[in-house]
């Protein structure tokens, strides 16, 4: 029985449907008119930290190596008769994926055909061929794809925080493994994290722009198989106060030193988390934005430049931290004027006018994402995950206080669970 | 699928582009400065328009200009600095959500206009001179961005490729110019190329967006028709990339794990669709007979492009590769573009490779950024053409044109950023 909801923002004038479909999937669509684009994401809540997990079938909880959820993505693009790029060919779209240490999605992009598109994307993802000779093929582009990160001194700054702030959760390993893990990778535990994951009833299917409701349900009764809900349970260690390494150093031949700057704490889900998300981008916005006093001096001090910035590192039940990110000829003393400055704003308070400037700056930001069909389709599936729906941001803004964010501080960023990764210039 | 476009001249070498359609939420303001690539000037440039960006006469330090522009429902403002083939192109760019969309209706598209031109017509000047400690601290970011080329392989495999393939033509040189150059920049040539650029660039201000634009408009042609202007030179980006007499292979050792190459074609053929069609079924999209069977079949490379420059006809094609690989990946590239020459594609590779360009070329309609880029794109080949014209004109594309095309590309560089050894962590 299919069941539907409208979503809807009197705030913005904007909706989109969430249709339970019978098949186990729900089915996110947002029409936008006027657009060209269809944007589509089929989406399973699987990332690189799900290495552990237990269904009905399983009985207890199995092991798995690491990397293989990031494998899979590889490994579905493969049919047994065909590539699945030549099959998008013949239709305009632009296919594509990715894996995230809590998510994985195929999507594509199209001004053309975008039903027969659809109907490959739901196709293929639902098709799995795996064999040992196309296993062992793949591991010679993951291996290359894993060196080439290597290369990247961003990259390898971000990951050795992680590696530093979390001491067991299963986000401090790289998203691809390492060489040796996927070595360890077979046919039938792919199949066995396939089954588990790639369950409807663990999946989303989102999907914006130029695109007709009516139509996009006929290909999901066409094409869906129907799945039972396997119970699904995913376990993580638990984490604990206190971080796994303070300073973390890697060596690169870059120019200037890089650095990020981690704080973590506890995870949540649904709507408290878009909340403390909200919150914690505008206590980082207010403690180290361009328009804060602290960047004004840093920035005067010459420790930092352009490159500066910072985010927040989310999901849902399972991680979050805020990070601060950049150049530094000094990644020391960024961190202790950090750590300085979130002390003085406990005891003297943010600023008001620029906590309410900052608002209205977010506010123009949501704005401009629901122009977007790309944003709308990223949007829809991330909140999907956590709980929520694209508008809850808006509302959590609103009614965010000062007083919200001065409460916050000390949990967000309490200095015992942070750490610092630096990457130093490597000699020649 | 349309957007209302037009192109006018409203000074000497100044033309305004209004380019609009009200589905999109924002509108965009990109005021370009462009001049003839000069080597020493490059550096300059970027350092003015990073200092001019950062504050004004009202706004004299980045915080408070970044205050001013959060508050406006956080319009954001930037510098854009591009090598454009022989060119170089600085300026700047806001983007301001649309009045009907700020709560109340509240009215800032003005007062963000008005605040982009302070930046450019009342720079934070005293005596001629920029602030002393900002222009100390961005010339040091100048510098520091210099260095940090290296940070990203890709890209500083890209710029030492260019170095070679272009060698001897303005466009060999990297965006930002030399740490040397950087290092000696004095407020005395930023007055001087400030005010160089406003009498002798060719000045392009576009406004793109959803709508609502006319009193911006206004605001800047009032603004710009207060400047005197000299002799402004002619633009023309069509420059050619002269082949060299011998293939030119070169190699920069450097202590990564996976080497970049850059193999670099020429060629004289005229037909600009042609060549773009058949750099798509050769290497310019996923179903290309480079990453199925460069990548996927041989899995000798993670990724395997190539990419066409209709302005210096140069098609290049870059791949991540182990450097034992490196001599069975150009062998294989080279087979490819071999097969190409000999006609070895089916019709259906080339329908497929139309289908997927023409569907890149509507996406632009989707996005106020990337119709923008669409039009400046039409406009470094002189044209106006809408992303529909643009599909006639590849649709139009046969089958012995781009075997034509093929067999016109001529080797011309090899460039290797070489793998030797890995990174630490400690």
């Amino acid at each position: 029985m299919m069941n539907k909801e409208i979503i809807r923002s009197e705030r913005f004038g904007e909706q989109y449907s969430l249709i339970h479909h019978p098949s186990g999937l729900d089915v996110l669509v947002w029409k936008m008119d006027n657009y060209s684009t269809t944007e589509a994401m089929f989406a399973t809540k699987y990332g690189s930290i799900n290495t552990c997990f237990k269904t009905a079938k399983t009985g207890d909880f199995i092991e798995v190596p690491e990397g293989i959820a990031h494998y899979l993505e590889h490994k579905l693009f493969e049919n047994e008769d065909t590539d699945v790029f030549d099959l998008y060919a013949a239709t305009g779209a632009s296919g594509n994926a990715f894996t995230t240490f809590h998510e994985t999605a195929y999507t594509f992009s199209t001004a053309r055909n975008w039903d027969k598109a659809l109907e490959i994307l739901l196709d293929f993802v639902q098709k799995p061929y795996f064999t040992q000779e196309n296993v062992d093929k793949e591991q010679g582009i993951i291996a290359q794809e894993i060196k080439m990160g290597e290369d990247s001194p961003y990259r390898s700054c971000y990951f050795n925080l992680l590696k530093a702030l979390y001491k067991e959760h299963p986000v401090k390993i790289d998203i691809a493994g390492t060489v040796e893990s996927i070595a360890k990778i077979t046919p039938e535990l792919l199949y066995d994290c396939y089954y588990t994951f790639y369950n409807l009833h663990n999946m989303v299917l989102s999907i914006a722009g130029n695109v007709d409701e009516d139509k996009v349900i006929e290909i999901c009764d066409k094409l869906l198989k129907p799945a039972e809900d396997l119970k699904l349970e995913c376990r993580f260690p638990e984490e604990g106060h206190g971080v796994a390494q303070k300073r973390i150093t890697g060596k690169f031949p870059v120019g200037l030193p890089l650095f990020d700057i981690g704080f973590k704490s506890k995870p949540c889900g649904g709507i408290e988390l878009e909340k403390r998300a909200c919150i914690a981008k505008t206590i980082l916005q207010l403690v180290a934005g361009t328009s804060s006093p602290l960047y004004q001096q840093m920035f005067e001090d010459g420790l930092i430049n352009s490159q500066f910035g910072y985010s927040t590192f989310n999901a849902v039940d399972s991680y979050f931290a805020c990070i601060i990110s950049g150049e530094s000829k000094d990644p020391d003393e960024v961190y202790r004027r950090i750590i300085a400055e979130l002390d003085r704003v406990q005891r003297e308070g943010f600023d008001k006018e620029n906590f309410e400037i900052l608002k209205k700056s977010r506010y123009g930001s949501m704005v401009r994402t629901l122009g977007s069909v790309e944003g709308i389709a990223d949007s829809m599936t991330e909140s999907y995950f956590n709980g929520t729906t694209v508008f809850d941001e808006a509302e959590v803004l609103a009614e965010m206080t000062i007083e919200d964010c001065m409460a916050a501080v000390s949990e967000l960023f309490n200095e015992e669970n942070s750490a610092i990764s630096i990457i130093e210039p490597a000699k020649e | 699928m349309a957007v209302n476009y037009n192109k006018t001249e409203i000074g000497k070498g100044i033309t305004l582009t209004r380019i609009t359609d009200p589905k999109y939420k924002a509108n965009i303001i990109r005021v370009r400065f462009i001049t003839p690539i000069v080597p020493d000037d490059l550096g300059v440039n970027v350092l003015l328009t990073s200092l001019l960006v950062t504050s004004n006469s009202q706004y004299k330090s980045r915080s408070e200009l970044s205050k001013k522009f959060l508050g406006l429902y956080g319009t954001s403002i930037g510098a854009v600095s591009a090598n454009v083939s022989d060119y170089q192109s600085v300026g700047m760019t806001i983007s301001a959500i649309r009045d009907r969309f700020t709560i109340g209706g509240e009215v800032i598209s003005d007062e963000a206009v008005k605040q982009l031109i302070k930046c450019i017509f009342e720079p934070d000047l005293t005596d001629g001179k920029f602030n002393e400690n900002y222009f100390r601290l961005r010339k040091q970011e100048l510098l520091d961005n210099i260095a940090a080329a290296v940070n990203d392989k890709r890209g500083y495999a890209y710029m030492k490729a260019k170095e070679v393939i272009y060698a001897g033509e303005p466009a060999a040189v990297s965006d930002m110019g030399t740490a040397e150059r950087a290092a000696a920049i004095t407020q005395e040539d930023l007055l001087r190329q400030y005010r160089f650029l406003l009498k002798h660039a060719a000045i392009d201000i576009t406004v793109c967006g959803g709508g609502e634009i006319d009193s911006a408009v206004k605001l800047l042609t009032d603004a710009f028709a207060k400047v005197e202007r000299g002799d402004v030179p002619q633009i023309d980006y069509l420059k050619a990339s002269p082949v060299k007499e011998k293939l030119c292979v070169k190699e920069e050792p450097m202590n990564i794990n996976q080497s970049n190459m850059f193999m670099a074609y020429k060629t004289d053929y005229p037909n600009i669709y042609a060549n773009k069609l058949m750099d798509c079924i050769l290497g310019g999209s996923a179903f290309s007979k480079l990453f199925m069977n460069v990548r996927e079949k041989l899995s000798l490379c993670y990724y395997c492009d190539s990419y066409f420059s209709d302005l210096k006809n140069v098609m290049m094609i870059e791949s991540g590769v182990d450097t034992a690989n490196i001599e069975k990946a150009q062998q294989a590239v080279t087979a490819e573009l071999k097969a190409m020459q000999n006609g070895d594609f089916t019709d259906e590779e080339m329908e497929n490779a139309k289908l997927y360009i023409c569907s890149g070329f509507m996406s632009n309609y989707d996005s106020e950024w990337d119709i923008g880029a669409w039009y400046r794109v039409q406009d470094t080949r002189g044209t106006a053409y809408t992303p529909e014209e643009c599909c006639a004109l590849i649709n139009a594309v046969t089958r012995e044109q781009i075997i034509e095309s093929a067999k016109s590309m001529k080797p011309d560089t090899i460039f290797i950023l070489k793998a030797e050894g890995g990174s630490d962590d400690e």
